[in-house]
């Protein structure tokens, strides 16, 4: 294989190891597919279709990879929980919704590199035997879908698609399906009610288990973008092999987006665990810009748990003693921050140096959940118009002290109540603000914003309705 | 009478936007309808209404937004009924009921793009557009510049958050975008229509003298029956020609 | 006490195809696929809902029904579950509610409706739809008999916190004919939507917006104009459907419910009629899943106006002379003068046209009437419809097959009585519950060629209007009865009002009359009431046999086989 060089200003940094990225800004390379096959592309997916369906599943699960869209669940344990007997179709869905705030990793694959992606999704459907699958793309990615269009008809033409691929006698159609805008879209069921063309409404789980009852009522496969790149890398490299490399419970590499107030924001391709948050911030993007200090960081798209930089986290060692850290200590792998309280999901990391106001950010997060919400379920369709119009108050300096706990009682209220994982996602911002950054808020309240009660009488006669319980 | 519409009414009420005059009216064609057949059978059989989203898709695409009178037509192509296509078209931001501009432009509010200063380009944006930025509200998002040109309207998250402000303008995505990228990129826009309308111009230019020719050698032919092949020959390459001429 | 009971309560379940529940802390046995929220409240244990209906799919978005929900700890590989005193497996509770209408039972499931989790879930579900809710209760229809008002009560804070502008919505929209939506009441649970979809089969409800700007509509130019629209005011738990008819006219708290059934089609729809002093404010569907589900047709419901109409007949009415002008009477002097005038009318030359919209009871009277005049010329109107695959049948009259079973008659002998009127062998009419000149088809000049027409009815009708004597009788709502359906089911009518002005129940009257006519058969005259009427035929007719007013209940038993079924019942049981 040739030297792979890469085009000015878009070098990888040394502590990266690009695999999945491995043709992002490469000099010459183009997304056809003549580049990618001139590259090996294809091969693994030949190899595969010689392969029995459930060995690919086997592989997979021995790889240990982890799914990539933010919840990180084992890749190859989902593809099992298809129904033992199972005799309607199966289809296959490939969540290209990125939409997550802070997360920008995939956009990279479909619009550069889109056959790693289908050599990926064959893959997958071969070890699942689904004969119908869907990419599933954002709106907001025009060109993308015109170039994994293009994509796609190559790969139909290379007869990588289409029927009896390869002479293997396998079939499988890709269609390419474009959202309209929704951030909703990017939770599974929510994303599959999209494609049946009703409103994008989460579906309640039990039953709608997408595995057991997803697409049209069949079995269905839901994984992120980046999860089916790492399959193809998986297949490629051996179960085995892909499962020695990085972190333990979460092998393989990981795309970091890097966001915010860092010197050199960007995508970084590096080996899951083998670098520290302060690493990646430091040395890979530089620090802070000139004059400034960092103050808190998102570690894992919008809807993490902020993490103050001045926090002292406590991390027990094997022998029983403790330690100190702070976030900068903090492994990037999928598990480590998860110990302190917020999450690496989808790999999106937001950076805030000191010059940020903490409650203008909350406010900012709020109305993208306010505005994000679908509204079907009433705690969060309610819940955050009001979070988004507390937070907003309080900025304006109409606040009082108490909103600022008012604020944090409704996120506890949305969270865990909620239909879909996005009660989750939009009260924990919420919760971790407030709560880590309280002095900040309750510097902008006053107290003379408070509600008074009319008269002493009014006081007195909202103690009698307050309930004790 | 101009009563204000109640809450179901204003579902289909048009929402007048100087930006129709760049876009054709809608209107069912047979290749519109033959279009959203071919989508329609992207699907598995009997799910015709997977379809409602791409046929929205190419509706906008082909005339800018979706009207009123596109919303019956969708849910009669994906076998699906017309209040649950209007349940569609309401609730994603990325589907248009009022026509935007010529050149439409979406600026990325959220977290990372707002931390890099996206949101101060709004304003500057309005300025250049010539629209108020109070306009913009939670109901109607987008703002239509008077003139049709223009249309702005603040986002969520265009995923490609480490190299903010994002604006994505039409199907191009703008990344560091600055004043100074606004001035140009709205420079290029102007030069862009320019050369349509050049072209346009043209086209129409050559169009005309096309139909003259034909009317002239359809008088000829009036008079005299006999040439009435002849007539014909020349006539017909030259009608060709207008179209192809790209 | 033993430590290896001979039998465990799972496995003693399992043979009968249940599980055991801990609900509360009691122990309970439920089939398997029972939701968590039938369960609980089939026990007591109330779980509040908004968006689950039982006929309805399960949308699972109202959060209202979350309830702390425990499982028997997972085993690792290979160990065997430990079981407590009592056979069951200790209960691990989970920190995260569960919602009570998707999720069914298990094996040694726990469930709390009670404590900290639920009690703080419900309170937090309730204020948050209380947010942008225009708190309007004084002048909402639904106020009494709202949902979120009720459980704001039972569970919700005293006191509020919501100090933001609300989210504002569309108010008092005529989304169809006979109902009004007001969006900013409604906590989105789509049970019109469902009902409509799923029920109906129209698509016409949907919902529109986005987030907190969600809204039900329909789409422009179309309406909810089905003839089943009013269930969605029935099923929406607030205020945000109302009824057209009923707005605005009486708070639910004065209105006193009657369960009783609807006599406008051979169905026999379970029905509560609403009413305050003698006046029936509206009529809703009363479940029964033999006969109507949950749903009644609108044209049904809103066909109660007569009843309280200026038409209503209040005292008997007499002709003193054949031609002279009608004018009150007492019932005494009325009872007399008609039992004369019967005299004098030739049995062979007297027909009796009587209604299949009577009740068993009268038409048990009916016969005795017959029997005692020695007249034989006796027939019902019927009545045919068209049947609209839902809850209407195509049979108009609700108790055919009572008439048929009492009288042995089903309107065949009608045209043979019209065409003995016609030609003048039949020249006294005893009008019995129907307006002849309607379906009966009788010419108004034919009848004004009778010698003698006694009629009796609850309002007056060309038929009345052209009699001798009128009898004023009385409307479903002001009797007892029985009446059997289309599918053979005998049902009770109850009396809700009082018979208006001097009015007296048809049995009543017939009986009274029969008497008067001489009859002494114990069993027609010493009959006090309906349900003793009822013993009676139960002793003569074989269907009915051994039937008892008390043993029909509320929801009727089937006496008879008859091949007919309603349609909307045949697919909610083909959908279980």
């Amino acid at each position: 294989m040739s030297e792979i060089t890469y085009k000015p200003g878009k070098e990888p940094h040394p502590r990266e190891t690009r695999r999945i990225f491995k043709n992002i800004d490469r000099e010459g390379y183009d997304p056809s597919i003549k580049c990618f096959m001139k590259d090996g592309g294809y091969q693994t997916l030949k190899k595969c279709l010689k392969m029995e369906p459930a060995d690919i599943t086997n592989e997979v699960k021995k790889s240990g990879l982890r799914g990539r869209g933010g919840a990180g669940f084992p890749t190859g344990v989902k593809w099992t929980f298809i129904p033992k007997g199972n005799t309607k179709p199966v289809y296959l869905v490939c969540n290209c919704d990125e939409s997550e705030p802070g997360t920008f990793k995939d956009r990279f694959i479909v619009h550069q590199d889109p056959h790693q992606l289908i050599e990926g999704m064959i893959i997958a459907c071969y070890a699942v035997q689904a004969h119908y699958a869907v990419i599933y793309m954002r709106e907001e990615f025009p060109e993308a879908a015109k170039i994994m269009q293009k994509a796609l008809d190559e790969a139909e033409a290379k007869n990588f698609l289409g029927k009896n691929i390869q002479g293997t006698g396998f079939d499988l159609k890709i269609v390419l399906h474009r959202g309209a805008g929704a951030y909703i879209c990017g939770e599974e069921t929510g994303l599959i009610n999209s494609i049946e063309g009703v409103r994008p409404y989460p579906r309640i789980k039990p039953p709608f288990f997408p595995a057991a009852i997803g697409l049209y009522g069949c079995p269905t496969i839901v994984n992120n973008v980046e999860s089916l790149c790492q399959v193809r890398q998986v297949m490629m490299m051996g179960g085995e092999a892909y499962a020695a490399e990085g972190a333990q419970r979460s092998p393989g590499t990981r795309i970091i987006g890097v966001s915010g107030d860092v010197k050199r924001p960007g995508v970084y391709e590096i080996i899951s665990g083998s670098i520290t948050y302060g690493e990646l911030l430091y040395d890979i993007c530089g620090g802070p810009r000139i004059g400034r200090k960092f103050k808190a960081i998102i570690p894992g798209g919008a809807s993490a748990k902020v993490m103050r930089c001045d926090e002292i986290l406590k991390d027990r060692n094997p022998d029983g003693t403790v330690r100190e850290m702070t976030i900068f200590d903090v492994p990037m792998d999928l598990d480590s921050i998860a110990k302190f309280g917020s999450m690496s999901g989808s790999g999106g990391v937001i950076v805030m140096d000191d010059t940020r106001s903490m409650p203008k950010v909350l406010n900012n997060l709020n109305r993208f959940f306010a505005w994000e919400s679908c509204g079907q379920c009433s705690p969060c369709r309610e819940g955050n118009p009001w979070m988004y119009k507390l937070s907003t108050r309080i900025c304006e300096g109409k606040g009082s002290p108490e909103d600022v706990d008012l604020l944090k009682s409704v996120a506890d209220n949305i969270c865990g109540r909620t239909v879909c994982a996005f009660g989750e996602a939009c009260s924990w911002p919420t919760q971790a603000f407030t709560t880590k950054f309280r002095e900040e808020f309750l510097a902008l309240t006053k107290p003379i914003n408070a509600l008074k009660p009319h008269s002493a009488e009014t006081a007195e006669a909202r103690k009698f309705l307050t309930r004790e319980d | 009478m101009s009563e204000t519409p109640n809450a179901i009414d204003a579902i289909t009420a048009p929402i007048s936007s100087p930006g129709e005059k760049f876009f054709p009216k809608f209107e069912v064609t047979p290749e519109l309808v033959a279009k959203a057949q071919e989508l329609v059978a992207l699907y598995p059989e009997g799910k015709e209404q997977s379809a409602v989203l791409p046929i929205i898709h190419h509706v906008q695409e082909e005339f800018g937004y979706v009207s009123p009178e596109a919303m019956p037509w969708i849910a009669e192509m994906c076998k699906s009924t017309p209040i649950h296509v209007a349940g569609i078209v309401t609730f994603y931001p990325g589907i248009h009921r009022k026509c935007p501009g010529k050149f439409h432009f979406r600026v990325c509010r959220t977290i990372a793009c707002a931390l890099a200063g996206g949101e101060e380009l709004l304003p500057y944006i309005c300025s250049k557009m010539g629209v108020e930025p109070s306009e913009m509200t939670d109901e109607e998002p987008m703002v239509v510049s008077p003139d049709g040109l223009w249309s702005l309207e603040a986002v969520e998250c265009l995923a490609n958050c480490g190299y903010g402000p994002n604006v994505m303008v039409n199907d191009t995505l703008y990344s560091q975008v600055t004043r100074g990228k606004i001035d140009e990129i709205m420079a290029a826009c102007k030069k862009e229509l320019a050369a349509e309308r050049k072209e346009a111009a043209a086209a129409k230019k050559e169009a005309a003298a096309a139909r003259r020719e034909a009317k002239a050698a359809a008088a000829a032919e009036a008079t005299e029956t006999t040439e009435d092949e002849s007539a014909t020959k020349k006539a017909a390459p030259k009608k060709k020609a207008t179209p192809k001429k790209k | 006490m033993s430590n290896n009971p001979t039998i465990l309560p799972k496995d003693a379940a399992a043979a009968e195809g249940k599980v055991n529940v801990q609900i509360n802390g009691k122990w309970y046995r439920f089939p398997k696929g029972t939701r968590i929220a039938d369960a609980c409240n089939s026990v007591g244990a109330h779980v509040p809902c908004f968006c689950y209906h039982p006929k309805l799919t399960v949308a699972g978005s109202c959060r209202m029904c979350l309830v702390e929900q425990g499982m028997p700890p997972r085993l690792a590989p290979g160990a065997t579950p430990t079981y407590g005193e009592d056979g069951y497996q200790p209960i691990q509770w989970m920190p995260r509610a569960i919602i009570a209408c998707a999720n069914t039972v298990a094996e040694n499931m726990g469930i709390r409706t009670e404590g900290k989790l639920t009690s703080e879930a419900r309170r937090g579900v309730l204020e948050f739809l209380l947010t942008n809710h225009p708190l309007d209760c004084p002048i909402c229809d639904q106020a009494g008999e709202c949902k979120l008002q009720e459980y704001t009560s039972d569970y919700g804070s005293g006191t509020h916190r919501f100090t933001e502008d609300k989210t504002k919505k569309g108010k008092n929209i005529s989304i169809g004919p006979r109902v009004n939506l007001d969006q900013e009441r409604c906590v989105l649970c789509r049970r019109c939507v469902r009902f409509m979809k799923e029920i109906v089969g129209e698509e016409v409800l949907g919902v529109v917006g986005r987030g907190t700007h969600n809204a039900i509509a329909c789409y422009p130019g179309t309406s909810l104009d089905s003839n089943y629209s009013m269930n969605v005011v029935d099923i929406c738990p607030v205020g945000a459907m109302t009824s057209k008819d009923f707005r605005f006219k009486m708070r639910v708290w004065f209105l006193k419910s009657t369960p009783t059934i609807d006599v406008n089609c051979g169905t026999g729809t379970n029905i509560n009629i609403w009413t305050r002093e003698q006046q029936v404010y509206r009529i809703t569907p009363r479940q029964n899943d033999e006969v109507n589900s949950c749903w009644m047709p609108d044209s049904h419901r809103l066909n109660y106006k007569y009843i309280n109409a200026p038409e209503r007949l209040l005292t008997p009415l007499v002709k003193t002379d054949h031609g002279a002008p009608q004018r009150p009477s007492t019932w005494d002097a009325t009872l007399n003068m008609v039992v004369e005038q019967l005299h004098s009318c030739a049995p062979t030359e007297t027909a009796i046209i009587c209604s299949a919209r009577m009740t068993n009871e009268e038409l048990y009277m009916v016969r005795a009437l017959a029997r005692q005049l020695g007249v034989t010329k006796i027939d019902i109107v019927p009545r045919k419809g068209e049947n609209d695959g839902m809850l209407v049948s195509d049979d108009l009259n609700p108790n055919t097959n009572g008439a048929k079973l009492i009288l042995g008659k089903n309107g065949s002998g009608l045209p043979a009585i019209r065409r003995g009127i016609k030609n003048n062998s039949i020249r006294f009419l005893i009008a019995l519950g129907e307006d002849v000149t309607k379906e009966a088809g009788i010419e108004a000049e034919d009848l004004e060629a009778l010698d003698y027409i006694l009629a009796m009815s609850h309002s007056e009708n060309a038929t009345t209007k052209a009699a001798d004597v009128v009898l004023p009788s009385v409307t479903f709502a002001e009797k007892y009865g029985t009446m059997i359906n289309v599918a053979g089911r005998i049902q009770r009518l109850n009396k809700a009002i009082e018979p208006q002005g001097e009015a007296r129940p048809d049995w009543d009257i017939l009986r009274q009359l029969t008497e008067q006519l001489g009859c002494d058969c114990p069993r027609v005259i010493a009959c006090p009431s309906p349900m003793i009427i009822l013993e009676e035929m139960a002793q003569e007719f074989e269907p009915m046999k051994g039937l008892t007013w008390g043993k029909i209940g509320n929801g009727g038993i089937v006496i008879m086989d008859t091949g007919v079924t309603i349609p909307l019942i045949e697919r909610e049981k083909a959908k279980k």
